[in-house]
């Protein structure tokens, strides 16, 4: 089923000859000798200044902001391959992982179809170190195609979430299992893709899910053992004060939701226990503030996505960015950016800690096309961007008929991780344009059963594509924007070398000059570059790491395919 | 242009299809998936069944359905030994679908399968097609028994779609036909 022609093999092999990493040819058996420098708590804590990467978004602010400058502005163009990494999977799948790099190891996870793997590979010597395969039970619940964005580590140890629910802990010189833990039941939908998150002596994950009604949650286990230490629902059940809301007729920015609050009122004790099949996963990696050591989360969509007929209120803490104590789980405040959701517009995207003029914010990008910026001490709303994507009948509620709206159910910004270059104090958004209908459809909720109340349908004719928009958190304008051919899916990275790197689903990988946009370098890589990629230093050199191998709910070419990149080496 | 049969038939679906918004606003009600005869047409010179399948037409399951039905809720029969044209196409906006005949076997797999025809399936079994994109394929029905139509893409089977595939060695012409949907 490989989407590979093939000619690409020997330009690849090629280029890895001629311009090998660091260290290769010191001589054999490093592969079984190689040091795995073990992460520290210090380590992560600073990770900021790391020339590693350390954890999903490089470091607990999440801002995939790396401090490396050697690649910059005036020698990017000469980047080049110096490695091709292929991961041999026996199946191709959406390939979303964020390589974890650490003292010239890299760390990354396959698309889980059908089995989670996490490879190491020693990058001095290019040699598989070992490979891990979590045979899955059979999972037909992956809303949106398998996959995995990779792992966390510290102490020794690597920590996994599992398609069919599990986090594992692995030992990172050997990859030998440590412990497993069942997270959530698969045959209900609880499924898990997302990197998790270490802080201190607990490892952080939550779940996805709320497209099979779900009840979502934030969950914190014991990095030694495994053990359950806080579990905080995403839905507020009756007695923890209500998932109603202040039933709010417009977004908290003033724009019109269109609701029936009196219906909805009306209805609210004949869906009285709707809540407990109410949705709002934690899709991707929290933010970590150490200094308050609170954890930012963005919660996705209610279930059933589409019906909010059958969900009345406004479906807290769905659609938000949520503040939780990251010791005992103690909800903090929450910004919900679209109450009562019937359009999938999640809160997906993980959320982002930044200082603007000397507050400490957190950025979102929402679903919605919107950038918002929160009080990180309050969780009150400091601005609403600019929209990065058209928008079109917002809000309008969807109909037997079909509903027309911009942005699609897509988004805005997906999953996929934004950057920001402190120093600019730019956020740099990946955006979707994909026109759809949206119809209702009325179903109950059948255990393990695909819930959306609803149809997207595609409108055919309608053109599909993407952008890449830097935004100033400042003042909330769009400082420059660059349409791209496809729907953006997979993430961006920012470096201090004054780039800005993310990838297409149609195989082309990219550098912009992160205060202009312009495109300073680009690479095909012959499939989808649809992860978010990752810049680490080795050796005295800095290269940038990134996934291609496509996606499999946007069509875009498949592949198993991990590039490294540098500057030519010297000979 | 539009025979008026198919105009009738247009009408009687709309007129189905406004009750069950009706039923809606008094109480919640989930839609009964109606049958189109209009999506297969039978020619008996070259005993050829060409047959119209869509999937996601609707939003039953999570729109993860063929023509509107799940768990073999719909039954396409061929007499034995006619050529089965299979016309595809994906109107789920969300997600890739394919489609492919297996041998009717449990539980449903989570993966694709061989084909229980030869050439009995749309390219990209197990990416699926992308929305709105179109594939056909042509089979001879040459073994009697029941089969299964099947996407193909990792978990939509075992979620549900899936509808039946019927060789006949008695029947004399293709028909459609709603059947109790059962896992």
């Amino acid at each position: 089923m490989r989407q590979w022609t093939g000619w690409w093999r020997p330009v690849a092999l090629a280029c890895l000859m001629a311009a090998p990493l660091a260290g290769q040819g010191s001589g054999t058996g490093a592969a079984s000798t190689a040091p795995h420098t073990v992460v520290t708590n210090d380590m992560l804590l600073q990770a900021a200044q790391s020339g590693d990467w350390l954890m999903y978004g490089h470091n607990y602010w999440n801002n995939r902001f790396s401090p490396l400058a050697t690649i910059n502005t005036t020698n990017v163009r000469n980047l080049v391959p110096r490695m091709v990494f292929q991961t041999g999977t026996p199946q191709l799948g959406s390939f979303e992982t964020t390589p974890v790099v650490v003292g010239g190891i890299m760390y990354i996870t396959t698309p889980a179809v059908p089995n989670n793997e996490v490879i190491a590979v020693d990058l001095h010597t290019q040699k598989t170190l070992w490979r891990y395969t979590h045979k899955n039970a059979g999972v037909s619940t992956a809303c949106c195609g398998p996959n995995n964005r990779g792992v966390a580590i510290a102490g020794g140890t690597l920590y996994l979430g599992t398609l069919d629910g599990q986090l594992v802990a692995l030992d990172q010189a050997t990859g030998k299992e440590k412990w497993a833990a069942q997270v959530g039941d698969p045959a209900e939908g609880y499924t898990e893709t997302m990197a998790p998150l270490v802080i201190d002596d607990k490892v952080i994950i939550g779940t996805s899910g709320a497209e099979y009604g779900i009840r979502g949650f934030v969950r914190a286990y014991n990095a030694a053992t495994g053990a359950q230490m806080w579990n905080w629902y995403t839905i507020p059940s009756p007695q923890e004060g209500g998932w109603w809301g202040r039933w709010s007729r417009t977004t908290g920015e003033g724009d019109n939701l269109n609701r029936n609050i009196v219906k909805e009122k009306a209805d609210s004790a004949k869906y009285a226990d709707a809540w407990m099949h109410g949705g709002g996963s934690m899709w991707m990696t929290p933010a970590y503030d150490a200094e308050t050591k609170t954890l930012f989360v963005g919660i996705g969509n209610p279930s059933p996505d589409l019906d909010g007929s059958i969900r009345p209120g406004d479906n807290l803490w769905s659609e938000s960015v949520v503040a939780i104590d990251a010791t005992t789980g103690k909800f903090k405040w929450g910004y919900q950016e679209v109450p009562h959701d019937v359009w999938d517009l999640d809160v997906v995207s993980p959320p982002v800690i930044a200082m603007l003029g000397g507050k400490k914010v957190v950025v979102e990008a929402g679903k919605t096309g919107w950038v918002y910026v929160l009080d990180a001490a309050t969780g009150k709303l400091v601005r609403r961007s600019e929209a990065f994507v058209p928008q079109e009948n917002m809000f309008a509620q969807p109909s037997d008929s079909g509903t027309r709206m911009l942005p699609g159910a897509n988004g805005g910004q997906e999953w996929s991780p934004i950057t920001i270059n402190p120093t600019l104090s730019y956020a740099y958004t990946v955006g979707l344009h994909q026109p759809m209908h949206y119809k209702t459809h009325y179903a109950p909720w059948e255990r393990g059963r695909l819930w959306l109340g609803s149809a997207f349908v595609a409108i055919p004719g309608e053109a599909q594509w993407g952008n890449v928009t830097a935004i100033d958190l400042a003042t909330g304008k769009k400082v420059w924007q660059v349409k791209t051919d496809q729907p953006m899916m997979g993430g961006a990275t920012a470096t201090a070398g004054g780039l800005v790197f993310t990838g297409e689903g149609n195989g082309w990988f990219k550098a912009y000059d992160a205060k202009t946009g312009a495109v300073l370098w680009q690479f095909y890589c012959g499939a989808g570059v649809n992860s978010a990629p990752s810049i680490f230093s080795m050796d005295g050199e800095e290269f940038v790491v990134v996934a291609a191998g496509g996606n499999f709910q946007l069509g875009f070419p498949l592949g198993d395919a991990v590039f490294v990149f540098g500057l030519p080496k010297a000979m | 242009m539009e025979s008026p049969q198919a105009a009738w038939r247009a009408a009687v679906l709309l007129a189905l299809s406004s009750l069950g918004a009706a039923g809606r606003a008094a109480a919640q009600t989930v839609p009964v998936p109606v049958v189109d005869p209009a999506r297969l047409k039978a020619d008996t010179a070259t005993r050829t069944a060409e047959f119209e399948l869509i999937a996601g037409l609707t939003g039953l399951n999570g729109a993860l359905n063929f023509n509107g039905f799940r768990d073999g809720g719909l039954t396409l029969t061929v007499p034995k030994a006619w050529t089965v044209a299979v016309h595809f196409r994906n109107h789920d906006g969300m997600l890739p679908h394919s489609a492919e005949v297996i041998a009717d076997v449990r539980p449903i797999p989570l993966q694709p399968q061989p084909p229980a025809f030869d050439r009995a399936f749309t390219l990209k079994l197990a990416e699926g097609l992308p929305p709105e994109a179109t594939d056909d394929f042509r089979f001879i029905a040459n073994r009697e028994g029941t089969f299964l139509i099947y996407c193909g893409v990792p978990g939509h089977g075992a979620a549900g779609m899936w509808i039946r595939l019927v060789v006949s060695g008695s029947a004399r012409l293709p028909k459609l036909g709603a059947t109790p949907a059962g896992r």
